[in-house]
């Protein structure tokens, strides 16, 4: 099963998280709809973590009122500069469905900027980037009008691991994020091919064995039944919780050969058993 | 010869800018460059690591929101433009210690409340050590921003002003770090940069032609300071900064040569593209430069940099393709060069901090990290021993390193 878990802050505990081998740390709040304490950029924090671990994955909120370019820009950056350990939940703010699913639409366009094979670092002739193989995305809607290309080549996983809330899931969602009391069998319905991780809201503080032992029991019931494809912890009191949730909840799903007890090679998104995204403008001749 | 030692606290105040490769545009393509490393943290924090190995006050990275395009495509033959600034510095809070990390973060098409989220988050992060280059941004951002047409200069920089004043203000309300809040940089020189500069700016980069320009420069803006109620040393001015650095002319002269042939005719026909929205491939740079064929159709090509007037005036009579984008390659980095040994270096620098013309310089390294550990290896010695440079840090924030006060 696949194991998350979101940290406050400045990211204290991913240490722990890292050596408990949890998959992936998220930063902010998934159901985040306004703004959170000024000083606290969930990206900024996850960014923060690329050097101060190693291996486990790194997955920050971002809100789609920040204009498209500026999203895939940092994002991109952020997958290039860690080696394929981005993910991110694209969070609507405001109402407007239309808009946010455009928003992510140019998103999603400006990672396919660059092909794979674009960067070609070739002294002798000079060519640094073949630019036959950079394209314009040249989006005109209702809402954005996006020349492009990136100015960030496409990123070691094709594009950062998507994560969105049910809510808001559409088809290009890698992940879908829901409440674990909220699971059923027509959960997945909504994107069928992304994996569902169901929240688990934690607070082992007061009698942690009993409680880790009952937990594991539910969490591998719901995984053994089907219904989800893993879990993102939500500890109550992070600086009692997480060593909690690492020294006992977690061996407990290692001891019954539930989770991985090391982070496997590759980048995130193999990790996470997800394909690589087909480049949209793969082949298609000049910019 | 050597100076005198400047007076005690007349410390020259050093802040690298990192550019991928170096600040030389062909310096992807200089040997000891592995490109593919350009894309990953180790090469920049290794980087940031030698430059506080040699004391700098900040590393520093600018920001570009459009790729670097001739001719309707990308500038493929030269390195991609910095990634975004604020992911890279807050990586690097997490791998070093003591030296400042500054970025350029646009006014134009960031709100307020974006910038303040994110260099609060930063300064928090890393202890104490974040600067912001206010900029407000280029017209080839524009299109990726869906506006149709970028703002005016003159509204660019009122806008520039109400959201300095507004990310101030959600700062006061965020937690602080050890040096209160980001030191707040900004570049830009014309009448309606050195107000800005002289209300917000805590270091200002700036490009001068000689040691008196500086002068006049900084001696204007401290009054202009004083003016609006702050102290004259709240502002540290630092002019951008490159040095080839050389043990005996016939070294520097090679060096010049082996730089100058990393500019591949192709990159010479690409940046005059892209200045003048041009085709120069099939031209011979040795032919007399074709102003009439550029002059041609120069309404229907948007371009960088200039119009029709301004172009006129930069071609001189009898130039070559080849002598005319030499002279458009230095002039447009726009940056002092110094040539010749450490103590040469020294000099020149030490010239300037104490002719008045600056506290200290924004410096690119021709090639990262070749030059670079050449300065820190050669010349800050040199600046340690005439006592214009610290040799160790004596504080922990870049408000410290910068001799700036903690804002409110």
């Amino acid at each position: 099963m696949i194991l998350g878990l979101r940290l406050g802050g400045l990211g204290e505990g991913a240490d722990l998280a890292e050596q408990a081998a949890i998959d992936f740390v998220l930063l902010g709040d998934p159901e985040g709809a306004t703004d959170g304490p000024v000083g606290a950029d969930p990206l900024s924090v996850a960014a923060f973590l690329m050097t101060t671990t190693r291996k486990i994955g790194l997955v920050a909120c971002v809100r789609d009122d920040w204009a498209p370019f500026n999203v895939a820009r940092a994002l991109a950056s952020f997958d290039l500069l860690s080696g394929g350990r981005c993910g991110w939940v694209a969070l609507q703010a405001g109402d407007d469905a239309s808009r946010s699913a455009e928003h992510l639409d140019v998103v999603l366009q400006l990672f396919d900027s660059w092909e794979d094979n674009a960067l070609v670092f070739d002294k002798a002739s000079a060519t640094f980037a073949d630019r036959t193989k950079v394209h314009r995305i040249r989006h005109a809607g209702a809402f954005y009008t996006v020349d492009g290309p990136l100015n960030a080549p496409r990123s070691p996983q094709g594009r950062p691991v998507l994560f969105q809330p049910i809510a808001t899931a559409g088809d290009a969602a890698d992940v879908v994020l829901m409440d674990l009391d909220d699971l059923g069998p027509e959960s997945r319905a909504r994107s069928p091919t992304a994996k569902l991780l169901a929240e688990v809201a934690i607070d082992l503080g007061v009698n942690p064995e009993r409680r880790c032992a009952a937990l594991a029991d539910r969490l591998a019931a719901a995984y053994a039944g089907g219904d989800c494809d893993g879990f993102v912890f939500a500890p109550a009191n992070p600086v009692t919780d997480i060593p909690l949730l690492a020294d006992q909840l977690v061996p407990r799903l290692h001891g019954r050969g539930l989770a991985a007890t090391a982070h496997s090679a590759g980048d995130f998104r193999t990790r996470l058993g997800l394909a690589r995204p087909a480049n949209r403008f793969a082949g298609q001749i000049g910019p | 010869m050597t100076g005198d030692p400047a007076e005690p606290g007349d410390l020259l105040h050093l802040g690298f800018w990192m550019l991928t490769s170096g600040g030389h545009v062909g310096s992807w393509r200089h040997p000891a460059t592995r490109p593919e490393r350009l894309l990953s943290i180790d090469h920049y924090i290794e980087t940031t690591r030698l430059a506080a190995r040699g004391k700098f006050d900040m590393v520093f990275f600018e920001d570009t929101l459009a790729a670097r395009e001739r001719n309707g495509a990308v500038f493929g033959e030269v390195s991609i433009n910095s990634l975004d600034p604020l992911v890279q510095i807050a990586a690097l809070a997490g791998a070093t210690s003591d030296i400042g990390l500054a970025a350029s973060f646009s006014t134009t098409y960031h709100t307020p409340r974006v910038l303040a989220d994110k260099f609060a988050a930063i300064d928090r992060l890393s202890e104490g050590r974040a600067g912001w280059n206010m900029v407000t941004s280029g017209a080839a951002a524009g299109r990726n921003f869906g506006s149709g047409s970028h703002p005016e200069h003159a509204v660019r920089y009122s806008k520039a002003h109400e959201t300095v004043d507004a990310v101030r203000a959600f700062w006061a309300s965020a937690p602080a770090s050890p040096q209160g809040q980001p030191v707040l940089i900004q570049a830009g020189m014309s009448q309606w940069g050195l107000d800005f500069a002289a209300t917000y700016g805590e270091a200002i980069f700036a490009a001068f032609r000689d040691i008196e320009g500086g002068r006049a420069f900084r001696t204007n803006l401290r009054a202009l300071a004083v003016e609006k109620g702050r102290p004259a040393d709240a502002i540290k001015v630092l002019p951008g900064f490159m040095p080839l650095i050389g043990s005996t002319s016939a070294e520097v002269a090679d060096k010049k040569a082996f730089y100058r042939a990393l500019i591949h005719p192709a990159m010479v026909r690409g940046m005059l593209g892209e200045r003048f929205n041009f085709d120069f491939t099939g031209y011979d740079l040795d032919r007399p430069f074709p102003l009439d064929d550029i002059l041609d159709g120069l309404e229907d090509r948007p371009m960088i940099g200039g119009g029709r007037a301004r172009f006129v005036k930069e071609i001189q009579p009898g130039d070559t393709i080849a002598a005319y984008a030499e002279r458009m390659a230095s002039k447009l980095s726009g940056h002092l060069t110094c040539e010749g040994s450490p103590e040469d270096i020294a000099d020149f620098m030490q010239a300037w901090l104490q002719g008045g013309a600056c506290d200290g310089f924004i410096m690119q390294a021709l090639q990262i990290p070749v030059e670079l550990e050449l300065f820190v290896d050669q010349v800050v010695p040199v600046l340690q021993r005439r006592g214009l440079h610290r040799r160790d840090y004596s504080g922990s924030t870049l408000r410290d390193h910068l001799g700036l006060r903690k804002p409110g």
